[in-house]
């Protein structure tokens, strides 16, 4: 996530649209990736991305600019994810739908790079999905948004050790995952 | 240096490259002389290239557009609360019956009335009274009382008298 300019930010918690469109484009990425990738719906994605910035709008004005705001934006979107995530197993509903990931994909020039990417973003899905959304929340953070280990503590209010234990309990259950062959061409 | 260590390392601090320069240069002496933890290693790397290939996504574009429709009906929502509690609170003021004012409604109608009822009342005694001296008048009496009983006697009246 890119960082937003502070000014941006007190212009957007005074109601200022542009302001608040600007910080839109600078974290929407972040948002629905996250949310996406542990959701896995790009319904409740969207869903997810609405809330989040529903929720920042109405919370800019009592914002303290002395803590991070993108360690705030972490936060939000995870929890939101990770509870609309609960929510949709609890209410049994589908879970995938790897064609609106796909869709959501930066588009390549040539078809065999896109190929290649969204053979990838099954390999990712099909990894992820065997985790926790714990594990699954850690490891997306680091991996794919290359948190470092305190940002991901702030971002999930836990301590650096709890960190460092379900990121390597995470890669644990996904070796064993692909020495059992649970996960084709996983690796 | 045992092994488990070494793994356990491998699978957070050595990764994420939040080993201390002490730690990494251990992990190195291990790994230039244990097979097994060389194929962890690899195994892992290999594992982190699957994820470090994984674009961001991007949001569709009516997203936005239901962010910013959604924020324009709040706002116009607050305004329209906003005026019509003005002037919900502007009747309240006028219109709205206090204790004070309905005392001294109720004390000024009381005594509106009471003056108007006696004012009534002395214009009828007076027009009474107007009345009389015209009677007794009309007998060719001066207001005499008791010219006029002795005058008027009649056998019933004597009687009670």
């Amino acid at each position: 996530m890119n960082s937003i300019v502070p000014d941006v930010l007190a212009r957007a918690s005074q109601g200022d649209m542009e302001a608040f469109e600007q910080m839109y484009k600078e974290t929407s990425g972040f948002v629905y990736s996250v949310a996406l990738r542990i959701t896995r719906n790009s319904v409740d994605a969207e869903e997810v991305t609405q809330d989040v910035f529903m929720k920042i709008y109405h919370s800019l004005k009592d914002f303290e600019f002395r803590s991070a705001f993108k360690t705030w934006i972490y936060r939000i979107t995870v929890n939101a994810a990770i509870n609309r995530y609960r929510k949709t197993i609890r209410e049994g509903k589908g879970r995938v739908n790897y064609d609106n990931i796909i869709e959501s994909l930066p588009g390549g020039s040539l078809a065999s790079e896109e190929a290649v990417q969204n053979d990838n973003e099954v390999r990712v899905d099909a990894l992820l999905e065997l985790l926790s959304s714990e594990h699954k929340s850690c490891l997306i953070l680091r991996e794919i948004e290359g948190l470092s280990y305190q940002e991901i503590a702030a971002a999930l209010a836990i301590p650096v050790n709890t960190v460092r234990s379900r990121l390597k309990r995470a890669r644990e259950a996904l070796l064993e995952a692909a020495r059992k062959g649970l996960v084709k061409h996983a690796m | 240096m045992q092994c488990k260590k070494i793994q356990e390392w491998l699978k957070s601090d050595h990764l994420d490259g939040e080993c201390s320069p002490k730690e990494q240069k251990q992990i190195n002496e291990h790994l230039a002389k244990c097979a097994p933890c060389r194929r962890l290693e690899k195994e892992l790397q290999a594992q982190r290239v699957v994820f470090n290939q994984a674009k961001q996504l991007q949001p569709p574009e009516y997203i936005w557009n239901n962010i910013r429709e959604a924020i324009a009906a709040e706002n116009l929502e607050n305004t329209d609360c906003v005026r019509s509690g003005i002037i919900e609170r502007l009747r309240e003021l006028i219109l709205k019956p206090r204790p004070v004012f309905v005392l001294s409604s109720a004390l000024t109608t009381v005594i509106l009335i009471t003056v108007l009822t006696s004012a009534v009342i002395h214009k009828k005694q007076l027009a009474s009274q107007e009345n009389g001296r015209e009677i007794l008048a009309e007998y060719g009496l001066n207001g005499d009382s008791e010219a006029l009983l002795l005058g008027l006697g009649t056998s019933i009246e004597e009687y009670f008298l």
